[in-house]
């Protein structure tokens, strides 16, 4: 699990960085979990005894929360990676917003539409400006996956 | 806006219906001059591939296309205990080339206890049953019950007894909960993720009781003892053994195995596939397969499935507004 | 008995059915997002009209060769191909990069065949008396083992147990979205009908993995394409004597699939990384495990391979399936006329002795196409990460798509890999949050049935010595695990 540190080594080990950042993340989501507990898990009452359906979320969600509070604290004088450029960020929401984009319009343009434009986009986005390699090689795959997984695996891509 | 314009408009929608009107009539009259089925009818399986359900599904599928003159392709849609595949059918486009292969729990079991996207009874309209496996009333060989009244009899006078069922809300759950709440007996439910984890745990002596399909070979190698069925009928595997109903208690548990399409398919159309699917599942091929299967081959009529489920559904909603606090 | 089996296994069917199973295996298992479950249960209707022998070894073929095939893209792409291989990716893939990628994958292969061959005659010597085993393992004894699972990939996994401990947890509360397995209503599904099958494992596998690893190359842009020669051929030789070396770890880790594998439900991946956390625990050299340390694909391979036959105990004396794999055999065995139970040896001893004995003899197929494969693997590494990386994407989106055809899954294929790249740029570790993820709905599950079992009383973890010894054993690691660090605290000092 390491290239992403490497990446950004020139400007790593800032007091405030990622390692904050998603352990707060964390710990608020587990908060929030815990608040929205009751509405969020409905009880059935059969009258059984012993623990109900919230007895596990909340047993789960306050270790949760303990372990991010106790992690933010023990690393509270660490050093920790920076955030990194801009647009180093960019370019990733990019690429999310860009599968999210396909993932939502497959059901209308196909599999194999959508599956092409994010291989031929991404490919443009790593970098690759050679036409055959950044069109004609995710169109290939594209169409080799939608053709086997219709014809040998019987599956219905949209 | 003037008066003119709105008249104008008027006249607009006036025309679009009428163009649509005779598009409707165009299509219609298509879709009854059309010979049914032209093109390959799908037949979704709510559960993965590999399980019971789809492989009958699928020899019952094979065994139709000759009779259609149309390949049957079998789709599975698992997920949510079979609720997932009956959301999407019952949005499918009512014309006769979508048909599910379902169950009880979630034909009129789930649907009774909860909000789950689709009316059972007002979006299906069942075709056939053609199989159901029956579910017992398990116990270990070693156990000192012999009846399901000494058993209740037990539960009644201080020994709390734990049931094992496959799965969180089932039939048999909810038939057992009605009946310890008719005999004021201590039976405590223990669900499992599927009937061969519950009948493993009753092997292990984790539970007490099981209520599970599939037991005949362990009841004849004398590993269990069968009390009762929760079916509406005996199985005939084991005539000696009553039913729930039989056995005194005005509860029951059908198990069903059914074809349906959704609700607004044309009436032609149903009876084609109605005749074909139960043409194929009365032939001596289909019961032979379902004999290595060991499931049972129970054929019923659309009418009497619709009537089965619509009381049940009933009866199960009863109980859940008796059970919800 | 034996010879009579031997004697139906020569049949050029049985032959061209190992043949392909084999092969077909070992693509599909390659191909992310396929598993051999899928796999097994698109070819099962193949064989309605074959007979028993044959029919179940091609798809016993396609299991083990499946299983292996995972390795290979864990080790080439680090994107296990099967979840059962994400521990095979920790090293084979470190090795990949140094340019060892041809030893690690002659040496998961060779772990493969030895893991196979090794659980398979124990499955011929134990099977029956090893069936009453894993019936004692009720609920209460289940939860023991797997808070015993937890406790290990905690303590053990490397890196900071703190880190390990929020992964884990991170996993077992997005295994909480779903339905309850105990009354069967949904939680935190915000109302959304399609949460209510919760994070399928697959799909989230495939996000957290392979969609996180091209977000990382998004995020690092141009920097990262890589020179094609520094990654080197998959040839390579790997001697006996290198694998003699690794005999205990081997033996060790085969011990640990097998065993896993009679318990019902827990599948091939827990097994590969508890056995990778045990040969990381008793090397000497720790700190090469993680950057590409043999015995780290040696570990993993040989367990999740060990599974098979030890899957095959319960479902064969009691019908009982192991793991969503067996279920699906299960299947195949009952519609060929093979009904599992006590009685099926003494019935159709002869068709269970031969598929045994081709089990054991699947293993030179898959050591001959398994090398062959290779030399066509050769080729997907070569490619620029930015070649590589958008056919990543779309096989991403499809496997993902395939497990339950549907677009949520793919929804959350995509959320994963969001979050798993933030977890990467922190150096938060995976594993452990993919084993909380995996072992949470049925900590869950057998825990609450323990409960309800016992009336909401503790006393029943307590009663049993099985769950008290687990429960024993697991205090102990945490305590031996604490007492480590506070000697090399001092000593640090």
């Amino acid at each position: 699990m390491k290239p992403g540190i490497e990446s950004s080594q020139e400007n790593a080990d800032r007091r405030v960085g990622v390692q904050t950042l998603i352990t707060s993340g964390l710990l608020l989501v587990a908060l929030a979990g815990l608040f929205t507990l009751t509405s969020q898990v409905t009880v059935f009452d059969f009258g059984d005894s012993g623990p109900d359906a919230r007895f596990f979320p909340r047993l789960v969600l306050a270790l949760l929360a303990l372990t991010a509070g106790l992690r933010l604290w023990r690393h509270r004088h660490a050093l920790e990676t920076a955030l990194g450029s801009a647009r180093d960020w960019s370019r990733t929401l990019f690429a999310v917003v860009l599968i999210g984009v396909a993932i939502a319009a497959m059901n209308l343009v196909g599999f194999l539409a959508s599956a092409a434009v994010v291989g031929i986009l991404l490919s443009w986005l790593l970098g690759e400006r050679r036409l055959s390699l950044s069109v004609v090689l995710p169109l290939v795959v594209a169409a080799l996956v939608t053709l086997s997984a219709r014809q040998l695996l019987n599956l219905p891509l949209p | 806006m003037s008066y003119h314009q709105q008249g104008s408009d008027a006249l607009l929608v006036h025309r679009i219906t009428i163009a649509l009107a005779t598009a409707l009539l165009l299509v219609t009259t298509t879709a009854w001059s059309e010979p049914f089925p032209s093109r390959p009818v799908t037949l979704v399986v709510p559960y993965g591939a590999g399980g019971t359900t789809d492989i009958s599904a699928r020899q019952l599928a094979k065994l139709a296309e000759p009779i259609l003159g149309q390949p049957v392709v079998v789709e599975n849609h698992p997920g949510g205990g079979g609720i997932n595949a009956m959301r999407s059918v019952a949005r499918a486009t009512p014309d006769g080339y979508t048909l599910i292969a379902t169950t009880s729990s979630p034909s009129f079991v789930t649907p009774a206890l909860r909000d789950v996207g689709y009316d059972p009874i007002q979006d299906f309209l069942p075709l056939l049953n053609y199989s159901g496996p029956y579910h017992g009333v398990l116990i270990n060989a070693d156990s000192p019950y012999r009846t399901l009244d000494e058993l209740l009899e037990a539960a009644r006078n201080g020994t709390r007894l734990t049931y094992a069922t496959a799965g969180a809300l089932s039939g048999a759950r909810l038939s057992f909960t009605a009946l310890s709440r008719e005999t004021h007996a201590d039976l405590q439910h223990v669900p499992f993720d599927g009937a061969s984890s519950a009948t493993a745990a009753l092997l292990g002596h984790h539970v007490d009781i099981a209520l599970v399909p599939a037991y005949r070979d362990l009841v004849n190698d004398g590993r269990l003892r069968l009390l009762a069925v929760l079916d509406d009928e005996r199985d005939p595997d084991f005539p000696s053994i009553p039913t729930l109903a039989q056995s005194g208690h005005d509860i029951e548990f059908p198990s069903i195995v059914a074809l349906m399409a959704p609700r607004g398919t044309p009436a032609g159309r149903i009876d084609t596939l109605r005749d074909a699917f139960t043409q194929a599942a009365s032939s001596d091929a289909f019961a032979k397969v379902m004999k290595k299967l060991n499931q049972p081959v129970r054929l019923m009529s659309g009418e009497a499935l619709e009537a089965v489920i619509e009381k049940n559904l009933t009866d199960y909603r009863e109980l859940a507004s008796e059970l919800k606090r | 008995m034996l010879l009579d089996a031997f004697y139906a296994l020569l049949d050029v069917w049985v032959l061209i059915a190992a043949v392909v199973g084999v092969i077909a295996g070992i693509v599909i298992g390659a191909i992310p997002g396929l598993g051999p479950t899928m796999a097994i249960a698109l070819l099962i209707p193949v064989t309605f009209t074959m007979s028993p022998i044959p029919a179940l070894i091609l798809l016993l073929g396609v299991y083990q060769g499946a299983i292996f095939g995972g390795s290979i893209s864990a080790i080439l792409l680090n994107v296990p191909g099967t979840p059962s291989s994400a521990a095979t990716a920790l090293d084979g893939h470190a090795m990949a990069r140094r340019g060892k990628a041809g030893e690690a994958l002659r040496i998961a292969l060779y772990a493969s065949v030895f893991g196979n061959v090794f659980s398979c005659l124990v499955l011929m010597l134990l099977a029956q008396p090893l069936a009453s085993l894993a019936l004692d393992f009720g609920p209460a004894q289940m939860a023991a083992l797997m808070l015993f699972a937890l406790a290990i990939i905690v303590l053990f996994g490397g890196g900071s147990i703190l880190d390990s401990a929020l992964m884990t947890l991170v996993g077992i509360a997005a295994g909480i979205v779903g339905l309850d397995p105990i009354e069967g209503l949904p939680r935190f599904t915000f109302g959304s009908f399609a949460a209510e099958d919760g994070l399928q494992l697959i799909p989230v596998l495939i996000g957290l993995f392979a969609m996180s690893e091209v977000l990382l190359q998004a995020f690092g842009g141009h920097r990262q394409s890589r020179p094609p020669t520094k990654v080197g051929s998959v040839s390579g030789h790997v001697g006996i004597l290198a694998m003699w070396r690794m005999r205990v770890t081997l033996l060790v880790s085969s011990l640990i699939g097998t065993f896993v594998g009679i318990l019902p439900g827990i599948g091939s991946t827990v097994p590969a990384f508890v056995s990778y956390g045990f040969a990381r625990s008793r090397s000497r050299h720790k700190e090469t495990f993680g950057q590409g340390e043999p015995e780290g694909v040696a570990a993993p391979e040989a367990a999740n391979n060990a599974v098979t036959g030890g899957a095959l105990v319960p479902m064969l004396s009691l019908g009982i399936p192991g793991d969503a794999v067996t279920a699906v055999i299960l299947g195949a065995f009952m519609l060929q006329g093979l009904t599992p139970g006590p009685f099926l040896f003494q019935h159709h001893g002869v068709e269970v002795y031969a598929i045994f004995e081709a089990l054991i003899l699947l293993s030179i197929p898959c050591v001959l196409f398994g090398l062959m494969m290779f030399k066509g693997a050769v080729h997907v590494i070569k490619l620029q990460p930015r070649h590589l990386f958008p056919a990543i994407a779309i096989l991403a989106i499809f496997g993902a798509f395939s497990v339950n055809n549907s677009l949520f899954d793919v929804g959350v294929m995509l959320g994963a890999g969001v979050i798993g790249f933030l977890f990467r740029r922190c150096g938060f570790p995976l594993p452990p949050l993919l084993i909380g993820l995996i072992l949470g709905p049925p900590l869950e599950e057998s825990l609450r049935q323990a409960l309800l079992t016992s009336g909401g009383s503790v006393d029943i973890f307590l009663d049993s010595p099985i769950a008290l010894g687990l429960l024993g054993v697991t205090a102990l690691c945490a305590l031996g695990a604490s007492l480590q660090r506070l000697r090399h605290r001092r000593q640090g000092n």
